[in-house]
C-alpha cells in the first residue's frame, strides 16, 4: 500500500514538473531556435500561423489540418519543405483577407500573392515569390504582419 | 583592531562596488516571455530582479516592461534583447541594450546633473539617445528604424556615419546599404527636403526654400539653439 501510494505521489510530482515550464517554453524556444536557421520550413510557417489564430501547437499533420479548416491552405504539403516567399506569402494574404490585387482574385498565384504582400510592406519588392527564406526573414514578416493585423499595438 | 579596521574597509568597498550596478526590475509581463542568465532559457515573471548579461527574448504574443536606472522600455513581441550594461554612480548614468531582432521602446529618464548614457545597439547600428522617448526596431530585411518619438538620439554605423534625429523623424538602416537611409527620403524631390522637424508650415518652408542652402543652416532649434541640419557621420556597433 505505501509502495503504491509512493509510486503515485513520484509520478505525480513528475507529471507537474514536465507540464509547468512545458507550454512557455515551447513558443519562445520555438521563435529562438528559428531566428538561428538560414533556411525556413513550411512546417515553420504552420506553427507561426496556428499560434497567431490562437491554437496550440500539436504535430506538424495537425497544424496542417487546423489551417485546411480555417482555410489558410488548401492542402497538404511536406513539413521540411522549404519555405518560398510565394507559398508565405499566399498564406498570408488569406490570413489577413488582403483583396487589392485583381491579379491574385483572378489566378490565386503565388505571384501575385507575394507582390500584394510588397506592396503592403511585408516585404521587399526586389525578388521573386520562388526565394527561400531565413529563419529571422520569417520572424521579422510574422511581426510585420502581426503590427499589420492589429494596427501596430 | 587591525582586523575590524580591514573588515570594515572590506565591506566598505565592496557596497562601493556594487552600488555601481544599478537595479534592473520587470515591471509587467504578458503573454509568453522568457529570460536566460547562463544556458538555459526560464520564464520572466513581473517583478524579478535581473542581471547585467541577461537575454530576454518574446513570443507571438509576448510583451514586458522593465525599468533599468530609472528609465523604462517596453519589449514588443518577437524580440530578444541583451542587458550589456546598466551601471549608475554619481553624476552618471550608463544603460547598453543590444536588440538582436525585433523592437523596443525606450523612454529615457533624465535628471539634471546627471550625465545620462543610453545606447541601442543593433548589427548594423548603434542609436545613442540625447532625448527622451524612441522606438528601435532591427531586422535582417529592412535594418535598424529608429523613430524619435521625443527629444533627439545620435545613430552611429558602421560605415562611420553618424546621424542626429530629432523631432517625430527616423532613422532607417538597411542591412545591405553603405549609407543611412535619407531623413525625408520619401519625399519624391529631394532639393525640397526640409532638415529638422518635417512638421513644418508651408511658409517656413517657402522661407527655406527662398534662402537656400544657407538658409537650411541658419535655422535654429529654439529648445537646444542647435542648428538643425543633419550630420552624417557611420560607425556600427555590434557587441558582440
Amino acid at each position: 500500500m505505501r509502495i503504491i501510494l509512493l509510486t503515485v505521489i513520484v509520478v505525480f510530482l513528475n507529471m507537474n514538473l514536465y507540464s509547468q515550464g512545458n507550454e512557455s517554453f515551447n513558443e519562445v524556444e520555438f521563435v529562438n531556435k528559428l531566428g538561428d536557421k538560414k533556411v525556413a520550413t513550411v512546417g515553420d510557417a504552420y506553427t507561426f500561423f496556428v499560434l497567431l489564430s490562437k491554437k496550440s501547437h500539436k504535430t506538424f499533420l495537425k497544424n496542417q489540418k487546423k489551417l485546411i479548416d480555417l482555410k489558410l491552405i488548401d492542402s497538404s504539403t511536406k513539413e521540411d519543405k522549404v519555405l518560398s516567399k510565394g507559398f508565405l506569402s499566399s498564406i498570408i494574404v488569406r490570413y489577413l483577407k488582403l483583396n487589392d490585387s485583381l491579379m491574385y482574385k483572378i489566378t490565386g498565384a503565388d505571384r501575385y500573392a507575394f507582390r500584394l504582400c510588397a506592396s503592403n510592406g511585408l516585404m521587399k519588392h526586389n525578388g521573386s515569390e520562388y526565394d527561400k527564406i531565413s529563419g529571422s526573414e520569417l520572424i521579422e514578416i510574422i511581426s510585420s504582419m502581426s503590427d499589420n493585423k492589429d494596427g501596430g499595438k | 583592531m587591525f582586523i575590524r579596521i580591514a573588515s570594515i574597509t572590506t565591506i566598505f568597498l565592496f557596497i562601493l562596488v556594487s552600488s555601481s550596478v544599478a537595479k534592473i526590475t520587470v515591471k509587467s509581463v504578458k503573454g509568453k516571455v522568457s529570460f536566460k542568465k547562463g544556458r538555459v532559457w526560464k520564464p520572466l515573471q513581473s517583478g524579478m530582479s535581473l542581471k547585467e548579461g541577461t537575454k530576454i527574448s518574446t513570443g507571438i504574443r509576448g510583451r514586458a516592461v522593465v525599468k533599468l536606472n530609472g528609465h523604462v522600455m517596453r519589449i514588443r513581441p518577437l524580440t530578444m534583447i541583451k542587458l550589456y550594461e546598466n551601471k549608475s554612480t554619481t553624476g552618471r548614468s550608463s544603460t547598453r541594450i543590444g536588440l538582436r531582432r525585433g523592437s523596443i521602446r525606450a523612454k529615457i529618464n533624465r535628471r539634471r546633473n546627471v550625465r545620462t548614457v543610453f545606447k541601442i545597439s543593433t548589427p548594423v547600428a548603434t542609436s545613442s539617445v540625447r532625448g527622451t522617448e524612441e522606438e528601435v526596431s532591427y531586422g535582417p530585411g529592412k535594418g535598424m528604424q529608429v523613430d524619435v518619438i521625443e527629444g533627439r538620439i545620435e545613430a552611429e554605423t558602421i560605415n562611420g556615419t553618424r546621424k542626429f534625429v530629432q523631432g517625430r523623424s527616423k532613422f532607417k538602416f538597411g542591412t545591405d546599404g553603405t549609407k543611412p537611409d535619407s531623413l525625408v527620403g520619401d519625399l519624391a524631390d529631394g532639393s525640397k527636403n526640409p532638415l529638422g522637424d518635417p512638421n513644418i508650415i508651408e511658409d517656413e518652408k517657402d522661407g527655406l526654400a527662398a534662402s537656400g542652402n544657407d538658409g537650411i543652416g541658419g535655422v535654429d532649434d529654439p529648445a537646444t539653439g542647435l542648428p538643425t541640419r543633419t550630420r552624417v557621420n557611420v560607425t556600427i556597433d555590434w557587441p558582440e
